[in-house]
């Protein structure tokens, strides 16, 4: 699995977005899947979403081929304690821009049904668009804070 | 008669002793008070003193308020099974450490702990196979709740289990400071989020230079 992620990794930017899709806009820079440490069974993904298109992007899914689920979530910190929410739909206006990063929001991809990405190798993520068309990519992991 | 000059003379001395010692006492205080902003997030004066709790180390072995006496401690609760904060947080103190290595004394000799408050995932083998992933000098410790308890009441840290879709496929709210206890076990800060390795390194240096300098 993790073999033909990383060599049809160039496959998945082909493939990314359909003609005319609820995605058209979507611009995804910057984005990385922390390296999972040893038993973990989620990972975070990280990322930069900006919206270059005229109408209201409203991403509704994010899931991964190796992974039994995934979400988007948000740390959200209160009186010093964290605790995980669940984010069924991430709207973005025309021009705006999301970041997807540590201790804040990011993707979650839960209960791995592969071997896990080390650092430099590539996972396939997919982003959901209004229910309708999904955005896929390579996203490298990373060895980070 | 020569007895009331004296006796006044005696009161006289002791009130102006009386009043040297108040001043200097006072100097000394607001001194001190004046110093304090220097170190943010400092937990001075009178900071909470660590007390006596017993937990199951990575090792399998008793991890007691003992392993923490004699060297600077940077300690952090959360669970293996954490996908953000808890990884993210332990790759900052791991970079941390590395810019502290040589010229501190939590870099020359001070540790990293790991207190997992989700004992039921987190065997002591498990803890130890994190960690060490982060640095193989990190230390891992959990105990059930009771013993867990008995380090959590003392430093006002919470933590909640969180349902998910299965049995297994739980999350765990927790408290996310990272304390800094110093070797003679007194807790002198909690580093809230967000972490930060340069920001950590500069409070961790000079909470130690506080605590050098106040001997």
């Amino acid at each position: 699995m993790r073999l033909a992620l990383r060599r049809f990794a160039f496959l998945y930017v082909v493939a990314a977005g359909s003609a005319a899709s609820a995605c058209d806009g979507l611009a995804i820079t910057d984005a990385w899947i922390r390296e999972p440490p040893p038993g973990a069974n989620a990972v975070a993904a990280y990322m930069t979403l900006a919206n270059h298109g005229d109408e209201t992007l409203v991403l509704d899914a994010l899931t991964s081929p190796g992974f039994a689920h995934g979400m988007l979530h948000e740390t959200v910190a209160q009186d010093g304690r964290v605790r995980m929410r669940h984010v069924p739909r991430l709207s973005l206006a025309p021009g705006e821009r999301v970041q997807l990063a540590p201790g804040a929001l990011h993707g979650m991809l839960m209960q791995p049904t592969a071997a896990l990405p080390r650092a430099g190798e590539h996972v396939e993520l997919v982003l959901g668009c209004s229910g309708k068309s999904t955005r896929v990519m390579a996203i490298v992991a990373r060895d980070a804070p | 008669m020569p007895i009331a000059p004296t006796r006044s003379r005696t009161n006289a001395f002791l009130a102006l002793a009386a009043f040297v010692a108040l001043a200097a006492g006072l100097l000394l205080a607001v001194w001190k008070l004046g110093r304090q902003p220097e170190v943010p997030g400092l937990l001075w004066p009178d900071p909470p003193q660590l007390g006596h709790f017993a937990l199951t180390g990575d090792d399998g072995e008793p991890l007691t308020e003992a392993d923490l006496r004699g060297r600077w401690t940077l300690l952090f609760f959360g669970f293996t099974h954490c996908p953000d904060v808890c990884p993210s947080t332990l790759a900052v103190l791991k970079q941390v450490k590395q810019r502290m290595a040589t010229d501190s004394a939590f870099g020359r000799e001070g540790q990293v702990l790991f207190v997992s408050v989700d004992p039921a995932r987190d065997t002591p083998e498990a803890l130890a196979r994190y960690v060490k992933y982060f640095d193989p000098r990190f230390r891992g410790a959990t105990g059930d709740d009771d013993a867990l308890y008995g380090l959590t009441r003392q430093l006002g840290v919470i933590y909640a289990k969180v349902p998910g879709s299965g049995e297994n496929d739980y999350s765990m709210d927790h408290t996310a400071s990272i304390f800094v206890v110093d070797p003679s076990l007194r807790v002198l800060s909690a580093i809230g989020l967000p972490h930060d390795a340069a920001d950590i390194t500069a409070r961790v240096r000079a909470i130690e230079a506080f605590v050098e300098d106040e001997r």
